[in-house]
């Protein structure tokens, strides 16, 4: 009787390696651009790592459509990495970037300042709807599908967080008496 | 620009307003990874799950059972599934509303074959080794949370292929008063050595489908890091 199963890899194994290494080909760039927007980069390449393992550890829980999912674990995890103090303990591994230095591809041109103020004077919460909706790219469904809640939830939160920014922009503006982004409207 | 009514700003229109968003984001073009060290990333990942690999049967001569082990040996999508079906929503559950993702104690004590605290009275429970085999992951305590059974006790006896440990207090799975390590030699010396049990030490020990780790911070003397790592997982 032969037993020595552990050197052969059956088939649904390479399956199962096969289906993720497509699910991560899909997500890993837009979750490295995730957490690059959410935190520093030696926490970004932990949280990443750790991403990655949980949809490896959960690989039949992924939807065809991973990334909203992925975005949610990788959420979960940074929120597990930065509560508490930061870990020494770093996977061995780690995804480090081609050559340009960090400041020269993380901001080609600085980021608007004013937006930038406008969603830190949002809730948490509500500026982090706007993230995912803007830099994220996702629509109501999938950024339910990252939070853990109803898409009509989001919607109506959205809803809520666009009017709540678009003023605290227009008090930004009114503050420094800033033009820009209001030409095209009448004073 | 205004053909409709807009009745806050111009940038009701959600595209401008989109658009406007974007101007803020901090990573609008991020160089691709790396992909020789994505690649060992992967690899990584995917053989760390030899961490908690069960081995064959522990009493041998179980019957003919040797031949569904062959699903097993590569536990994601066996094993895994069906702890993870009992851990739920891992990732998702935790993040409904906008309170803090709830720690690992608050999943696993939802999960319904999940007893922490005391060991079960009068209760062995029996677990095995494959320690030799074994190639460790980074301890986290998300990993952790995901072991089966997780407990502190005192080591009563190492003899030979057995180690006997009083569990004291149990933090996930189902423990009895007394746990029982039966291994072939090579996985109980990779055991012993890897943790350093010595009878009379207390030790936290976590195990996966009845396979105790013997990697860094899954199973080590109840201090330090391992003490940490129990307490991130399950205790908080």
């Amino acid at each position: 009787m032969e037993t020595v199963e552990d050197e052969a890899p059956d088939a649904s194994e390479d399956g199962a390696r096969e289906r993720f290494e497509a699910i991560v080909a899909e997500v890993i760039e837009p979750v490295r651009r995730f957490l690059a927007r959410r935190t520093d980069r030696d926490t970004a390449d932990d949280v990443l790592a750790e991403t990655l393992l949980v949809c490896w550890r959960r690989l039949d829980d992924v939807p065809d459509q991973a990334l909203p999912w992925v975005y949610g674990v990788a959420r979960h995890c940074l929120a597990n990495a930065e509560r508490g103090e930061r870990r020494q303990r770093r996977l061995a591994a780690r995804i480090t970037v081609v050559d340009p230095p960090e400041e020269a591809v993380r901001e080609p041109d600085p980021p608007d300042a004013r937006v930038s103020a406008a969603l830190a004077a949002l809730r948490p919460d509500e500026a982090e709807l706007l993230r995912l909706w803007a830099w994220e790219q996702l629509g109501p469904a999938e950024i339910a599908e990252v939070l853990g809640v109803t898409a009509n939830a989001v919607s109506i939160r959205l809803h809520r967080a666009r009017g709540k920014f678009v003023d605290a922009l227009g008090k930004i503006d009114g503050d420094a008496g800033h033009e820009g982004v209001r030409e095209g409207r009448e004073t | 620009m205004n053909e409709r009514d807009v009745d806050r700003d111009d940038f009701n229109r959600d595209d401008e307003l989109r658009a406007l968003l974007r101007g803020a984001d901090p990573v609008q073009s991020l160089p691709p990874a790396d992909p020789v060290a994505l690649a060992h990333l992967l690899e990584d990942i995917m053989s760390a799950d030899l961490e908690v690999r069960p081995v064959e049967p522990d009493e041998g001569t179980r019957s003919a059972g040797t031949h569904g082990r062959n699903r097993l040996t590569w536990l994601v999508a066996a094993a895994a599934t069906a702890m993870i079906a009992g851990v739920g929503g891992f990732a998702i559950a935790g993040l409904s509303d906008d309170s803090p993702p709830p720690q690992a104690s608050e999943r696993q004590t939802n999960s319904p074959e999940t007893t922490a605290g005391d060991p079960q009275a009068g209760v062995t429970t029996e677990l095995t080794t494959a320690a030799s085999k074994t190639r460790c992951a980074a301890a986290t305590p998300e990993l952790l949370a995901q072991y089966d059974q997780a407990f502190l006790g005192t080591v009563t006896a190492i003899e030979g292929d057995a180690l006997t440990i009083q569990a004291t207090e149990v933090f996930n799975g189902e423990v009895g008063e007394t746990v029982e390590v039966t291994a072939p030699p090579a996985d109980m010396q990779a055991l012993t050595s890897g943790v350093d049990f010595q009878v009379g030490g207390t030790y936290l020990v976590s195990a996966f489908d009845g396979s105790v780790s013997a990697c860094p911070g899954f199973s080590g003397p109840a201090s330090g890091t391992t003490q940490t790592l129990f307490t991130e997982a399950f205790v908080r």
